[in-house]
């Protein structure tokens, strides 16, 4: 990462699923036209919501009906990847949106550098996590992150979930795994294969998130300065026309 | 005259979902799965470079399209490659085999 450019950091938002995925898109764009520097967000899902991967099936991932029960929201990402539980408590969410020239030019090399940067700043926490292509971090050979990627205009946008304390079979029972699998047992194997910042560390999510951004910026400056005008208005329209239609998260 | 849906995880890799309506072409194709492309857009591409085929078209034939698609538009798969998503599309309308 470049150590010479000004990055902002977005203050801390609490949003609705179609709100947070297109502030991601606003401030890509914004990034392109270079009207915004880098960024880098921290957020929050309220009420909690699936998202789910650019290519993937909204029929085939989700239960849909467990969800509406549940008041869980529902959103398509642009991004490809996996069905993903945002639960409102449970997870720190992070977007990282900046020219592609300042990062390397390959995905697998770039998931490799920004990820490297994130499994850093929970070591120095003292949580000994770990780079797992093709986009993961481990814990002790457990999945704890995910993460997925974008390129658009010149521009690089990665976003990712740190699981902290989530509900489980909340997340096993919204997301289609085959009903065999949510049983008491399924939730145990889950569990030995996912795992949960509050089984590592006492610290709380702010101090984590500050750790983070620590170690995303690597020495970079930095500002917290919170989205323009334009870049809240696009949020709107993006929210209202793309993320929160049904169109678009029933697209494929 | 059927449908098909098949689905493989790549090892190392990603998940791959394939659904064919098809009669003596493939005459919808849908290619979903956690997998990533870059432009995420080319895959509505590659999906329109396989309707109407026939579905005789062998395994690397569905792979010289889609690599043609791929290369037109600088695309790239990450966690799949272009012969393992040919290799589940074949199996979806080889249904004999």
């Amino acid at each position: 990462m470049t150590t010479d450019e000004t990055w902002r950091i977005l203050p801390f938002e609490t949003n609705s699923a179609a709100i947070n995925m297109a502030t991601d898109e606003a401030v890509l764009e914004h990034v392109a036209k270079k009207e915004s520097p880098p960024t880098i967000r921290f957020y929050q899902w309220q009420p909690s919501a699936v998202s789910i991967g650019y290519f993937q099936s909204l029929v085939q991932e989700v239960n849909q009906s467990e969800c509406v029960l549940r008041g869980i929201e529902i959103v398509r990402r642009s991004t490809g990847g996996g069905a993903v539980f945002h639960d409102s408590a449970g997870e720190i969410t992070y977007s990282l949106i900046a020219p592609e020239n300042l990062f390397p030019k390959g995905i697998t090399e770039s998931y490799r550098e920004i990820c490297g940067r994130l499994a850093q700043g929970l070591q120095n926490i003292g949580v000994n996590a770990e780079f797992k292509p093709i986009n993961d971090i481990l814990v002790d050979g457990k999945k704890i992150s995910g993460n997925a990627q974008t390129r658009k205009n010149g521009v690089l946008l990665q976003h990712g979930t740190i699981l902290f304390d989530p509900d489980i079979a909340t997340m096993f029972s919204v997301l289609n795994v085959g009903k065999e699998k949510i049983s008491d047992k399924f939730i145990q194997s889950a569990n030995q294969r996912v795992t949960r910042l509050v089984s590592h560390t006492d610290r709380p999510r702010s101090e984590i998130m500050a750790a983070i951004e620590h170690a995303l910026l690597c020495g970079a400056p930095s500002k917290t300065t919170p989205l323009s005008l334009s870049e809240r208005k696009k949020t709107l329209e993006l929210a209202g026309q793309k993320y929160g239609s049904f169109q678009w998260t029933a697209l494929r | 005259m059927g449908n098909r849906f098949v689905e493989k995880k790549v090892p190392q890799g990603k998940l791959i979902k394939v659904t064919v309506v098809f009669s003596e072409t493939i005459d919808e194709i849908r290619i979903n799965g956690d997998f990533f492309l870059h432009p995420e857009s080319v895959i509505e591409a590659i999906e329109q470079i396989l309707t109407g085929v026939p579905v005789t078209i062998t395994k690397p034939e569905i792979q010289t399209r889609i690599d043609r698609v791929l290369k037109a538009n600088k695309a790239e798969f990450v966690g799949v490659t272009s012969a393992d998503l040919s290799g589940v599309i074949a199996e979806a309308i080889h249904h004999d085999d």
